[in-house]
């Protein structure tokens, strides 16, 4: 499968620095496995260093229904079990949503994206058994990261892209690549298909998440569930059935309906059994939301059903109605979920940003002035009863801030700063605490725990806001900071990767394509190397293509360049897998042959020889075959350096010159006469 | 105890005492709760509603705690109501209070603490009257 070239607007999307991606462990883990070559061990030192990452890994490794084997209770064995690539792969997934942003656009629905993508892994999971040749664990990642097009385009472009989004809403899915295509010039499914390149996910997975960003309906033709988009297909039916909304637009529900008629048909299961898939993707579903800090629910297949019922008939009224008539249908299985109608009905400008506060105080007069204080302010408020509420609340919402009393029976405004700090989210909020009088000695406690501030109580509504936009002022710079360390990292992983294509670059020859001859000393010094420390064998076959100057001189520069190559290529197709060829010089190339002593590489010598004295260059105006003079220095020989074996090996070209051309030399060692078969004597 | 109407503010309903009682209700606290509600909202009934039945629920739980010697019920109750009694206006009530819970937290002989729980919950009679007319009014 060939990797196709990768847009330039996609490359653009990618300097913006405000891609989703990976960071932190996620980062290094890029790092360790850019290449195919990489280390098991170091990706698995990587992945121990997070440990809910690690426990992530291995849950989902032990959740895939394997009966009879024993649980996976450490990295290694995961990696033993599931192989290496899958395990980067989940590695990679995971970093992706514990280091997500929520708040990148104010008009995309984070959550809602979340809970859908998270519903779909776990349902393309579900399914997998019935597509062969596709692991659980592929499939939890494919449904994870399917819409990831859709959500770098709302993280990047978050305004014009809430605008496409609205346009489009409740029409099918080519509008709106239509729409994208319009407005950036790129769609989902190319910047889905890119972005799993870009974090090194094999090709054909990346063909098939295209694939059904292109087209998200499993088709009636089909009759089974033959790739992992077939697979995503479904999944993404079941996950869309679980997110019913209110504002789901009746089409939709309809097409969902008779998505999951389908599967049910192909599958060839009863409703039964349909009902005990939907139970178990659910049961899961909710399971790891909480794993992973993901919004889920309660979800009944009766409601599931009776949703999509009422969807149905809202959409015949529909299809009665004139054009334009929608109607709202009552088909909310999802009660919890903000839309991103909702939000952006708002009535908050697109861009404008009030500040998030959370208020906390278990004293509901305090509670109701503190509030009541800061939405004066011009802050956006809400509020919680006591830390334990607050905590939910701030995991939710996201505030900026949260202003606490310190004072609460059940959990002091200390303790939830302390809880707070243990997550992720909690660790950017901006905490103060309101404190009575006597409280100074719990001042220095506060600090190290992690509190920002503190103000004293009765407080000054104009005062409390200074504080509070003050200590904005310092997260916004903390933002700032964070955002450009990712931008940094990011930056540092392209530059690796570009030093690394100017370093392979730098040890290939442009003409011909193998390596050149800086590369090829390289490679000598480092086999010399390993051969005096553990004895292993390698030899050099020189080579001197036979009166090339001739070549170049009667036919021009251009047919000696064709010739050039095309030998290269013919030693190349000659070479077995241990061999490699370089090109040394003008006209010379040179064989690096493993683990051979003479006798073999003189065979192997032998054999490039005939096949390139046999081997037509057609080139502008000639046509013909040009013969090799080659000579054969081996390790075995004793040589007291790798610079006196390469002397010898050019010597015994010398000499097969001498010898009349088109032929093989042996070098005669210190140790070693070895005489050159006469078999191999060939007349020019 | 005699009250008289005060003429300042926009709370010209006040009551207060000029005869040794102090002052039920600080006209200036329930102004500034006024201000933060905004012109001709309800945010002031709103407030003093919402500690008119917070309060009941404290004030038991001194007299409870005071009868039963349980003086951690005393002390969060007078934690409580000290904040919120000043910010409907009942300073008086509110200092009070925070005297309340200082003995409380001082570990202190109970001489203090029941004189004082006594006349807090006497005061309270008081504040609620006060209060009660104030939401009639408006």
């Amino acid at each position: 499968m060939q990797k196709r070239t990768i847009p330039v607007e996609f490359e653009e999307l990618k300097s913006s620095g405000t891609l989703p991606s990976p960071a932190g462990v996620g980062i290094q883990i890029l790092e360790i496995t850019r290449t195919d070559e990489f280390s098991a061990d170091d990706m698995s030192h990587a992945i121990m260093s997070d440990s809910s990452l690690t426990g992530r890994i291995l849950e989902l490794a032990n959740s895939a229904d394997r009966a009879g084997q024993e649980p996976i209770t450490t990295v290694s064995a995961a990696l033993m079990r599931l192989g290496a690539t899958t395990v980067r792969n989940l590695a990679l997934a995971f970093s992706i949503i514990s280091e997500r942003d929520d708040a990148a656009c104010k008009a995309f629905n984070y959550p809602q994206y979340w809970s859908g993508s998270l519903a779909r892994a776990v349902a393309a999971k579900a399914l997998s058994s019935h597509v062969r040749g596709v692991s659980a664990e592929e499939a939890y990642v494919a449904g994870l990261l399917a819409e990831v097009g859709v959500l770098a385009l709302a993280t990047v472009h978050s305004e014009q892209y809430a605008k496409v989004l609205l346009e489009t809403r409740g029409m099918p899915m080519s509008a709106a690549l239509s729409a994208e295509n319009e407005v950036f010039n790129i769609d989902r499914a190319t910047i889905a298909y890119c972005m799993m390149l870009d974090w090194g996910l094999p090709v054909g997975f990346a063909e098939a998440v295209e694939s059904f960003n292109l087209e998200r309906l499993f088709s009636e033709g089909e009759g089974r569930l033959g790739s992992l988009s077939d697979l995503l297909r479904f999944a993404d039916a079941i996950s869309s059935a679980m997110l019913l909304t209110a504002t789901t637009p009746s089409r939709r529900i309809k097409e969902v309906g008779d998505q999951l008629a389908l599967l049910q048909q192909v599958l060839g299961y009863t409703d039964k059994e349909t009902q005990e898939l939907f139970g178990a993707v659910s049961t899961e579903w909710r399971h790891w939301g909480e794993r992973l800090d993901i919004a889920t629910y309660e979800v009944s297949f009766k409601s599931v059903l009776g949703g999509i019922a009422r969807g149905r008939q809202a959409f015949e009224k529909e299809q009665s109605l004139p054009a334009g008539g929608g109607i709202r249908c009552e088909s909310v299985v999802a009660e919890n979920i903000v839309t991103t109608e909702d939000v952006v009905e708002d009535g908050r400008e697109f861009g404008a940003e009030k500040i998030k506060v959370l208020a906390v105080d278990d004293e509901p007069v305090a509670l109701r002035l503190l509030v009541t204080t800061l939405r004066t302010q011009g802050f956006d408020v809400t509020f919680a009863k006591n830390g334990s509420e607050a905590m939910k609340v701030a995991m939710r919402e996201g505030p900026d801030i949260i202003v606490a009393d310190q004072e609460m029976p059940e959990m002091s405004g200390l303790e939830l700063t302390r809880a707070l700090r243990r997550s992720k989210r909690g660790s950017s909020m901006y905490i103060v605490l309101l404190t009575g009088a006597r409280e100074e000695d719990l001042l220095v406690e506060a600090f190290e725990s992690g509190v920002d501030d503190f103000v004293q109580k009765p407080f000054d509504a104009q005062f409390l806001t200074a504080r509070l936009r003050a200590g904005m002022r310092i997260v916004g710079l903390q933002r700032r900071i964070e955002e450009d360390r990712r931008t940094i990292l990011r930056q540092l992983a392209d530059k690796n990767n570009f030093n690394r294509r100017l370093q392979t670059l730098s040890l290939t020859d442009l003409l011909t394509e193998v390596p050149n001859r800086r590369h090829a000393m390289e490679r000598i010094e480092a086999e010399w190397k390993s051969s005096t420390r553990s004895g292993s064998q390698f030899s050099v076959i020189m080579i001197d293509i036979d009166k090339f100057k001739g070549v170049n001189d009667g036919f021009g520069h251009d047919v000696g360049d064709a010739v050039l190559k095309a030998t290269a290529q013919a030693i190349k197709a000659t070479l077995r897998g241990e061999d490699q060829v370089a090109r040394f010089g003008g006209e010379e190339f040179l064989i690096i042959a493993r683990g051979a002593r003479v006798a073999e590489a003189t065979d192997l010598a032998e054999r490039v020889r005939v096949v390139v004295a046999e081997n037509v260059v057609e080139a502008e105006g000639f046509c013909g075959c040009v013969s090799l003079s080659l000579g054969v220095a081996s390790v075995e020989q004793g040589y007291a350096s790798a610079s006196e074996m390469m002397r010898a090996a050019d010597q015994a070209v010398y000499q097969a010159k001498t010898l009349g051309r088109n032929q093989v030399c042996t070098a005669r060692g210190d140790l070693l006469r070895v005489e050159v078969d006469p078999e191999h004597r060939k007349t020019a | 105890m005699e009250f008289s109407q005060e003429e300042d503010g926009p709370m010209s309903q006040v009551h207060s005492s000029e005869n040794g009682g102090g002052v039920v209700l600080d006209a200036a606290a329930l102004d500034a709760l006024a201000e933060l509600g905004g012109e001709g909202s309800d945010f002031v009934q709103e407030v003093v509603s919402l500690f008119l039945t917070e309060a009941v629920m404290r004030v038991t739980e001194i007299r409870e705690g005071l009868d039963r010697s349980e003086y951690e019920r005393v002390l969060q109750a007078a934690h409580a109501l000290k904040s919120s009694s000043a910010s409907v206006g009942a300073v008086e009530f509110a200092r009070c209070c925070g005297e309340l819970e200082a003995h409380c937290r001082s570990g202190e002989d109970s001489e203090k603490v029941r004189p004082t729980g006594a006349r807090a919950v006497a005061m309270y009679a008081e504040v609620q009257e006060a209060l009660t007319a104030l939401l009639r009014e408006s």
